[in-house]
């Protein structure tokens, strides 16, 4: 029952959307000729490959898209948590069900390492388009749960982008929750003036609905790429 | 040197020869013997941050069009309780640090350049002094070894 309404409404979306890939191929806006070729590719590639996952789910699984990103292996549940939110109330990731969770370990006085991976997946999130990027929910745990009150996370992160959600603990709380997605930390002693630093595992882990680890994010990757993986990931 | 111009150019049409005039000024080096300067620096940014935020970094390239080598040793803003040269450096695990820029500074080729960007290279502004409004701009002075003091503008936006 499900399938068939599944295939019948997917045959018209599919021909709209080839229409529409076509007419990004053949019609190029004098914007679109200038860019460089090598994110508008990336770009189409994601658009592409969206269309095929949302066309076909059985196709989908079958033929697999090559993620940008680091695709995780196969099958690895995402270890869930219960950490701070905001106004002090409990976040769990099981919160998130039925929505791709894209989780970050971070910290606010972060100069410029947490700041780029936070502007990117903003963009990244505006590349997707308001409806499916309602679909997702960043988290950025705090790596410095010391300094990091619940407030000034929110304050912090929804500067960046007003979903965005960051979450505490106690010390023994943070450093659990960590080590079970594999993220390193630890204090450096940085300057009077900045206060101490934190060296930590900068990547962005993408869990999809399900609660499944599906790909990371390493530090750096392009948002055109971020963007086509999450195109893949997350159902419209 | 007006009548000089002005006699050379008799006979030539009084438009063309203020057009002229004009040209000549604005050639005309502001100290005897100063070339045009050897260091160049181009679209230097810093990310809007919210208020709370002390520390961030500063972003731009940097040219080299003289014939010397130089190295950019060390920065300052009036925005900045410290302005200081760092690096970012990733291990192959990923995991992200940060260290200040040696004694040496870092060196700009004769004709050559460099990008201080997100992940590498850049001026940390360290006890950050006022808002980095999307749109405000901020001083920053720097210091090279042959070029001396180089004072620009940093633009407060988005990549």
């Amino acid at each position: 029952m499900r399938a068939s309404c599944e295939a019948s409404s997917l045959s018209t979306s599919r021909s709209s959307r080839s229409n529409r890939v076509r007419a990004l191929l053949t019609e190029p806006t004098p914007r679109q000729e200038h860019r460089k070729r090598g994110a508008g590719t990336w770009l189409l590639v994601g658009i592409l490959a969206a269309g095929v996952a949302a066309s076909s789910p059985g196709l989908a699984a079958q033929r697999a898209h090559a993620f940008h990103g680091i695709a995780s292996a196969s099958s690895t549940r995402a270890a869930d948590f219960a950490l701070t939110g905001p106004a002090g109330k409990r976040v769990r990731l099981s919160d998130f069900q039925g929505k791709t969770v894209l989780l970050y370990f971070g910290y606010t006085s972060c100069p410029g390492i947490c700041p780029t991976t936070l502007a990117d997946v903003s963009q990244a999130l505006k590349t997707l388009g308001p409806a499916r990027a309602a679909n997702v929910q960043f988290i950025m745990v705090t790596v410095d749960p010391e300094r990091d009150t619940p407030d000034k996370l929110a304050t912090y992160l929804t500067y960046f982008n007003r979903s965005f959600l960051g979450v505490t603990g106690t010390a023994e709380e943070i450093a659990t929750v960590a080590a079970r997605y594999g993220i390193y930390y630890r204090r450096s002693e940085g300057t009077p003036e900045t206060g101490y630093l934190i060296d930590h595992t900068s990547m962005v882990i993408a869990i999809d609905g399900k609660g499944y680890v599906r790909v990371l994010f390493p530090h750096g990757t392009p948002v055109p790429d971020m963007a086509g993986d999450l195109a893949y990931l997350v159902p419209r | 040197m007006m009548h000089l111009a002005v006699r050379l150019m008799a006979g030539v049409a009084r438009s063309a020869v203020l057009t002229l005039l004009s040209v000549a000024l604005v050639a005309v080096p502001l100290e005897p013997g100063a070339a045009a300067p050897a260091i160049e620096v181009e679209s230097g940014w810093s990310r809007p941050l919210p208020p709370a935020v002390k520390s961030t970094e500063f972003y731009m390239m940097i040219h080299n069009r003289g014939d010397q080598p130089d190295r950019l040793v060390g920065a300052d803003s009036s925005a900045c309780g410290m302005a200081r040269l760092y690096e970012v450096y990733a291990s192959p695990q990923g995991v992200m640090s940060m260290r200040p820029v040696s004694s040496q500074g870092i060196e700009l080729p004769a004709g050559g350049r460099v990008q201080l960007k997100p992940g590498g290279l850049h001026v940390m502004c360290m006890d950050r002094k006022r808002e980095f409004a999307r749109g405000g701009r901020v001083p920053l002075t720097l210091r090279f070894e042959r070029a001396g003091e180089v004072r620009v503008e940093v633009t407060i936006r988005e990549p």
